[in-house]
């Protein structure tokens, strides 16, 4: 079912070029210098915002969906592959880019494929299809984008000195951070605890399943588009 | 004849508008059926939701197993709109297994082509137990027209159910068993009477004119 929505690509080609594009700089720019690898995941995580904000419900109410949808197809499952398909071509680059950067004897790289950095990536794929569920493609990316240059224009203090603490109001208050600006688990500066590491990731694989589950239930009538 | 699948007691709102109004309808295996109804009289959502693409509010959809312990293969067609136009046709073809030689995206070519193409790649695969067809002879020329009747007769006679919703009585009257109404959400059956000497498309007219006014 993945082999599916990938030929029917939730994203637009442009989209990928631009991703292609990061790709290609971040890995030249982690040859020339390893260190620079936080640079060049934050670019694919900025770009997979609105890669994975695909806009399942729009698509799927214009009929292109029916054929693994209806006729007693497991809607959850067909859900389950759309997300997947949609934050594929993000996962790739953000594969090559760390494979790369751990080539090159980058340190942080492994944190890329298996520790705070990739629960970045987890975040951002998971919200933004989430949220974009019902919106037209690309739409909870620029939402998201308008809340953080909101937030840079206010000078909004996210992490604390306290955000490393175990207090449950700092564990929440840290997440509620990381799951608004996911950019904050990139970089040597991240001193966040570990529990709120877990509270954020939870929370978004919360609303994912939540999403798959209440989007399973919808009615998939016809919208006709110009 | 075995009953294949049932809407029993649909009813379907959108706000205040009710599009079906406990509507029952039962397919047998072998047979076609013709749904009629004017414009916006609720044939798609019907269709939609015997596909089990929409939730009716009350009421149910059977889909009942030719052979036990196997689910039927349904297959549903909404029409050459629902096709994704930004992919190419073979590789939508292939998707199911169906092989085209097209290779423009599917949003180039006419919409007789998109519908064609469509409906090759629904009935070129599996044979389903159940179909479930939107107004499949639209856009099609003489020949593609032929094809379809010619290919859902056979499929009638190998034991699948068919629903078809269209408004192309005389392609309806060549393919189909029997004819039911939609109106004020509900269905009824249109009373023909075989061997008549008036042409069954000749009643069918008539009856479609009598529960219009």
């Amino acid at each position: 079912m993945v082999k599916f929505f990938l030929v029917l690509r939730p994203y637009p080609t442009y989209g990928l070029a631009v991703l292609a594009v990061v790709a290609i700089l971040a890995v030249i720019s982690i040859e020339l210098n390893p260190a620079e690898l936080d640079s060049g995941l934050g670019l694919i995580l900025f770009v997979q915002m609105f890669l994975a904000s695909s806009g399942f419900l729009v698509t799927a109410r214009r009929g292109h969906f029916d054929p693994v949808l209806g006729c007693g197809a497991t809607r959850t499952r067909a859900l389950a592959a759309h997300w997947c398909a949609s934050i594929a071509p993000g996962a790739l680059a953000w594969v090559a880019v760390s494979a790369t950067a751990w080539v090159s004897g980058s340190e942080a790289a492994l944190s890329a494929l298996a520790g705070s950095r990739l629960l970045a990536f987890v975040i951002v794929s998971a919200v933004a299809w989430a949220s974009g569920f019902a919106l037209p493609r690309g739409g909870a990316g620029a939402l998201w984008m308008g809340v953080l240059v909101l937030l840079l224009l206010r000078h909004a203090e996210l992490l604390t000195p306290a955000s490393g603490q175990a207090s449950p109001w700092a564990i929440l208050r840290t997440a509620g951070a990381i799951l608004v600006c996911p950019f904050l688990l990139l970089g040597p500066r991240a001193q966040v605890s570990g529990a709120a590491l877990v509270a954020a990731s939870a929370a978004a694989l919360t609303l994912l399943l939540w999403t798959w589950r209440a989007g399973s239930r919808l009615d998939l009538y016809l919208v006709e588009h110009s | 004849m075995k009953t294949a699948f049932e809407l029993s007691g649909v009813s379907k709102s959108f706000g205040r508008h009710d599009v079906l109004n406990h509507a029952w309808l039962q397919v047998r295996s072998g047979e076609a059926v013709g749904l009629l109804g004017a414009n916006g009289a609720g044939k798609t959502t019907m269709m939609r939701i015997a596909a089990g693409l929409m939730h009716p509010d009350r009421g149910g959809v059977r889909w009942l197993p030719r052979e036990p312990f196997t689910p039927p293969r349904v297959s549903y067609f909404g029409g050459e709109t629902t096709l994704p136009p930004h992919v190419s046709a073979r590789r939508w073809a292939s998707l199911f297994g169906v092989a085209a030689a097209e290779r423009r995206p599917i949003g180039r070519l006419s919409r007789g082509n998109r519908q064609a193409l469509g409906l090759r790649v629904l009935l070129g695969g599996p044979p389903a137990d159940i179909l479930l067809l939107d107004e499949p002879w639209e856009g099609l020329d003489p020949g593609g027209a032929a094809w379809l009747t010619d290919t859902l007769r056979r499929r009638m006679r190998a034991g699948a159910a068919i629903l078809i919703s269209s408004h192309r009585l005389y392609d309806l009257d060549s393919v189909c068993t029997r004819f039911v109404m939609l109106e004020d959400g509900r269905c009824s059956p249109l009373p023909l009477i075989e061997h008549d000497e008036q042409p069954r498309l000749e009643q069918i007219e008539q009856a479609f004119a009598r529960k219009r006014r």
